[in-house]
């Protein structure tokens, strides 16, 4: 287990080592340069601030400062943000990123297993239309559309909750409901597949024949072997949910990552765009680490490293 | 001997897009306290079916008992509730499953697969059930069963696991076992130890089984009494002796027929019965038989043939044993074994004759 969870750390460094080098390198090529209002600067101010920030030194030269900064946890400054560090951009907005993404992970999922499970064991009846009816709206419908319809009607013509910002429990509702809509209805879809897939084997039969009741027979031996291909989403999920999602930061006027993300890219930022970009991928590189792990507590047959 | 549990006329349909499949059409046995009946028959001939009714584990939809009663200690278990079915599902009647690698939950460690269903019907917990297990384990003939308790199927040989399943089914000592063909996924010298240790088990507990399989090696080893099943009906009952060296029925022939033996000549073919088994979709008049038998009469297209009584304990559905039926001689095979074990018998004897009558 130790061994093989130092070889996949390595692996680890090794693959965000690479995002990091061709983010970098494909950085160069974006047109626009992050200055604003380029043209009202005389070619020698222009050269004054390219100077200031090394972009008139050779690619390879900064490629090397930038990956030795890099090692020190030094993720530059921001062009746009007065000359503020990158870190400390995102950890600023990585709290209230994480936090709805949490939040509408956890809703998701376990709004999505009950679904899931419940489609399944009622299988070819209303109730299981009912949840693949939900599950396919909730695929086809665009997150900013459920979530202009929640603003519109539980926000402003019911005022039951607040429509935006992030400031108390009650404002983190509606973004968390919209958001975790397309978690409901994909980890629905997967875990009722998954179910159908478990009823028909012969571990199942036998349970039955054990003179189990139907709830030991779905809970205890039908979900844990039907969660097992589930996980598999989960990582990339997670990784995409707590690093901020930028439509829905957007219209719930979130301060979060995803909103950094959009804008550092549009203003050329290239700092922020490297560092966004580098955490989400450390994120990701993570979470899979972590779903590797969890296979092994969920399937013994996957222990990792045969630790037997 | 006490008769245990009783299966009448039971019907088995299935309801599938393609039209009402009669799986299993008003078959009827009894079996006794502590003896072992073996039910054989081809693929698809519905001995798993009927297995599978008596523990009501047939999916429904799409299958349904559709007639008949399964009586065991004065109750129809076809009109139990499926509360009190879940009762009587391991603790009286359990089950041992055809193949072992895939009867085991994999995600679960061998003691809590044993362990549930003590826990379930005797409400056995923490060290009671534990030490229960152990026994269960060394009674199934499990080397170092402390070492196995925390150990997932995956863990373990075909062989081990299929004692796994044994345990489980014994657990509550049941009074009926149904083992559907529990060696056929197995090689055969872990065949031969799984069947002793079924009759083993069956000499310390006294549990009834009733064994479904299509070898009749298996059957000769196991059984006290035999039931030949073909396209969902019982065509023949008897002791094992009787099916093995009295057999009435041609199919039972054609099944006898088709084993090898150690003194066949090897040049020859091994005889098989011709066609194919029919479409239960669409079951046939008369006898099902009739189209692959070589004996069929007239009568055998249009009219379905009774059980006809040979001896108490030996009867067989064919129009063969009607009083106006004339003298069919049956294959060389089936007068040789007749001819050579049983000489005194009246089959023998008849056969001698060249007729009964």
């Amino acid at each position: 287990m130790g061994r093989y969870l130092a070889q996949r750390l390595v692996y680890g460094v090794l693959t965000f080592l690479l995002i990091a080098s061709f983010t970098f390198f494909l950085m160069d090529l974006l047109p626009g340069s992050p200055f604003q209002n380029q043209e009202k600067l005389s070619p020698e101010q222009l050269d004054i601030l390219r100077d200031k920030y090394n972009l008139n030194d050779p690619l390879p030269q900064r490629y090397a400062s930038y990956m030795v900064n890099l090692f020190q946890g030094d993720l530059g400054v921001s062009f746009k943000y007065d000359s503020r560090p990158v870190t400390d951009l995102i950890m600023e907005r990585i709290g209230p990123s994480a936090q709805l993404g949490i939040q509408a992970l956890v809703l998701g999922v376990l709004l999505g297993l009950v679904l899931g499970v419940v489609a399944a064991l009622r299988h070819n009846t209303a109730v299981d239309y009912g949840a693949m009816f939900i599950s396919v709206l909730g695929i086809s419908v665009p997150s900013f559309v459920f979530a202009s319809l929640l603003q519109y009607y539980i926000g402003v013509k019911w005022g039951v909750l607040p429509v935006a910002f992030w400031e108390s429990p009650a404002h983190t509702i509606l973004p968390t409901v919209s958001l975790s809509l397309g978690v409901t209805a994909s980890i629905a879809r997967f875990v009722r597949t998954e179910m159908l897939e478990v009823t028909g084997q012969d571990y199942v039969t036998l349970a039955r024949a054990k003179g189990l009741d139907g709830q030991s027979i779905t809970w205890k031996h039908m979900v844990r072997n039907a969660l097992i291909p589930a996980i598999t989403i989960l990582g990339p999920m997670t990784a995409a949910l707590i690093t901020g999602t930028f439509v829905i930061e957007k219209i719930f006027a979130v301060p979060g990552l995803g909103e950094l993300f959009v804008s550092s890219i549009t203003q050329n930022d290239y700092t922020v765009i490297m560092g966004t970009t580098l955490f989400f991928s450390a994120v990701f590189i993570l979470m899979i680490l972590i779903v590797d792990i969890l296979y092994g507590v969920v399937d013994p047959r996957i222990r990792l490293g045969g630790s037997e | 001997m006490e008769t245990i549990l009783s299966v009448r006329d039971l019907t088995v349909a299935f309801h599938t897009y393609a039209g009402t499949v009669q799986a299993v059409r008003g078959v009827s046995f009894d079996l006794k306290k502590g003896e072992t009946l073996a039910i054989v028959g081809e693929s698809g001939s519905g001995k798993s079916v009927t297995s599978k009714a008596i523990m009501r584990l047939i999916p429904n939809p799409p299958g349904e008992i559709t007639k008949g009663e399964i009586m065991f200690e004065g109750r129809d278990l076809v009109k139990l509730s499926d509360k009190e079915m879940q009762k009587v599902r391991g603790r009286d009647i359990a089950m041992i499953f055809q193949d072992p690698m895939t009867s085991l939950n994999p995600t679960m460690t061998i003691y809590k697969q044993i362990a549930e269903g003590l826990k379930r019907h005797q409400g056995l917990t923490g060290d009671d059930a534990k030490k229960r297990t152990l026994e269960l384990l060394t009674l199934v003939g499990i080397p170092n069963p402390e070492a196995r308790l925390k150990q997932y199927p995956h863990q373990l040989s075909g062989g081990m696991r299929q004692r796994i399943v044994i345990a489980i089914a014994l657990a509550c000592n049941p009074k009926v076992l149904i083992a559907d063909e529990p060696t056929t996924a197995l090689d055969v010298t872990i065949q031969a130890q799984i069947l002793e240790l079924l009759k083993d088990i069956q000499q310390k507990t006294g549990t009834a089984i009733i064994f479904i399989t299509h070898d009749l090696g298996v059957v000769a080893n196991m059984a006290d009494r035999v039931a030949v099943m073909y396209a969902g009906k019982l065509i023949e009952k008897g002791t094992v002796d009787e099916i093995f060296y009295e057999p009435r029925h041609p199919y039972t022939w054609g099944l006898l027929g088709s084993m090898p033996r150690p003194s066949d000549d090897r040049s020859q073919d091994l005889p098989a019965i011709p066609g194919t088994p029919p479409n239960l979709l669409h079951p046939p008049v008369g006898d099902a038989f009739a189209p692959r038998n070589q004996y069929a009469m007239k009568i055998d297209f249009e009219k379905e043939p009774p059980f006809f009584p040979i001896t108490d304990t030996h009867e067989a559905a064919t129009w063969l044993l009607h009083p106006q039926a004339p003298y069919v001689e049956p294959p060389v095979a089936i007068r040789d074994l007749a001819l050579k074990y049983r000489p005194d018998s009246t089959f023998a004897k008849s056969l001698l004759k060249g007729g009964l009558k």
